[in-house]
C-alpha cells in the first residue's frame, strides 16, 4: 500500500468513525408510527369540529330569524293598532252604518248563515272525503 | 434489509403497513443523514426525518412505481430539508446568541484539527453541497452514485465536491491532500 492510499485509507477510517454515532435516537420507528397515528386521528377531530361549528353557526342563525319574526309582527301589529286609532272614527261609523243596515233587513240573518256555514264547512268536508 | 422491489411489490399488493414497517428500516439513516447533511442539527434532522416518513406513509398508496423509491424517497427528504432550512433561516438572525456561539465556534477552531469535535466543526464550515455530500459519502457508507441520487446532481459533480471537501479536512488534518487522493 503506498503512502497516499495509507493516507486515504486512515481519512476515511476517521470519518467513518466520526459519524459513526451520527444517527437517529433509539425508538426512531415507533415514533414516526404514533406520529401517523396522531395524523390519522387527526381528521376525525377536524371533522367534529366542523361539524360542531355548522351546528352553532345553524343554531345562531336560527335565533338570528326568530328574533326577527318576532320584531316584524310587532312592528306590523303595531302600524296596525296604530292605523285603527288613527282611523277609529270612521272605523266606528262603518260599523254602526253596517250594524244598522243588517238590523233592518235579511242581511243579519245572511251573515248568520255565512258564519254558520263557514264553520261546519270542515266538518261536512271530512265527512265526504274516502279513506 | 429489504430491497426497493420487495417494498413495491407490497405496496402493489394493497399491504401498505407491511411495505411500510420495511421501508423505515432500510430509508431511516438515508433520510436522516440527507436532512442532517443539509440542517447540520441532529434534532433538527431526526423530526424531519420522522415528518418525511409521515409524509411517505400518506403517500405510499399512491406511488405508481414511474420513479424509482429511492429517487421519490430523496426527492420527498430533500424538498422537505430546503424548505424547513428556509424557515429557519428566516427565523433566525445573528443577533441570535446560539448563532453568535457557533459563529465563535467556527472562527476558533485551531488550525489543526486534534480532536473529532474539532474536525466536525470544521466539516459544518464546508460549503453546503460539500458538507453534504462528505456528510452522505461516510454518514452511511453510500457509493458515489447513490450520494450523487440523494443530493439530485451528477455523479462527476459529487466527485469533485467529495475531492475539494477532502483537500479542505487534509489541510485542518494537517496532512498533504495528494496523500488523500
Amino acid at each position: 500500500m503506498s503512502g497516499g492510499d495509507r493516507g486515504r485509507a486512515d481519512f476515511d477510517a476517521r470519518m467513518r468513525r466520526l459519524f459513526a454515532d451520527v444517527d437517529t435516537a433509539p425508538g426512531f420507528q415507533a415514533r414516526v408510527m404514533q406520529r401517523v397515528a396522531a395524523r390519522s386521528a387527526a381528521p376525525r377531530a377536524d371533522l367534529r369540529a366542523q361539524f360542531e361549528r355548522t351546528r352553532a353557526h345553524a343554531t345562531r342563525n336560527l335565533v338570528r330569524q326568530a328574533w326577527m319574526n318576532a320584531a316584524t309582527a310587532v312592528g306590523v301589529g303595531a302600524g296596525g293598532i296604530a292605523l285603527v286609532w288613527r282611523h277609529r272614527l270612521e272605523i266606528t261609523q262603518s260599523v254602526q252604518a253596517g250594524l244598522a243596515a243588517a238590523a233592518d233587513s235579511g242581511v243579519l240573518i245572511g251573515i248568520a248563515l255565512v258564519v254558520l256555514g263557514a264553520g261546519l264547512w270542515p266538518a261536512l268536508r271530512r265527512s265526504v272525503t274516502p279513506l | 434489509m429489504a430491497t426497493d422491489a420487495e417494498i413495491i411489490q407490497l405496496v402493489q399488493a394493497g399491504r401498505g403497513r407491511e411495505a411500510f414497517d420495511l421501508l423505515v428500516p432500510a430509508y431511516r439513516r438515508r433520510v436522516f443523514g440527507l436532512a442532517y447533511g443539509i440542517l447540520r442539527d441532529r434534532a433538527a434532522a431526526e423530526d424531519l426525518a420522522q415528518e418525511v416518513f409521515v409524509k411517505l406513509w400518506q403517500a405510499l398508496p399512491r406511488y405508481d412505481g414511474r420513479a424509482q423509491l429511492s429517487t421519490w424517497i430523496y426527492a420527498i427528504t430533500r424538498n422537505a430539508a430546503i424548505s424547513a432550512l428556509r424557515t429557519r433561516r428566516r427565523a433566525v438572525s445573528l443577533s441570535d446568541p446560539a448563532v453568535l456561539e457557533e459563529v465563535e465556534g467556527v472562527t476558533s477552531t485551531p488550525a489543526v484539527a486534534t480532536d473529532d469535535a474539532a474536525l466536525r466543526r470544521h466539516i459544518e464550515a464546508l460549503p453546503d453541497r460539500q458538507r453534504q455530500a462528505i456528510t452522505l459519502y461516510y454518514l452511511d457508507e453510500r457509493p458515489v452514485n447513490e450520494v450523487a441520487e440523494m443530493m439530485g446532481l451528477p455523479a462527476n459533480t459529487v466527485k469533485t465536491h467529495l475531492h475539494r471537501a477532502r483537500a479542505s479536512l487534509a489541510a485542518v488534518l494537517g496532512v498533504a491532500a495528494e496523500d488523500l487522493a
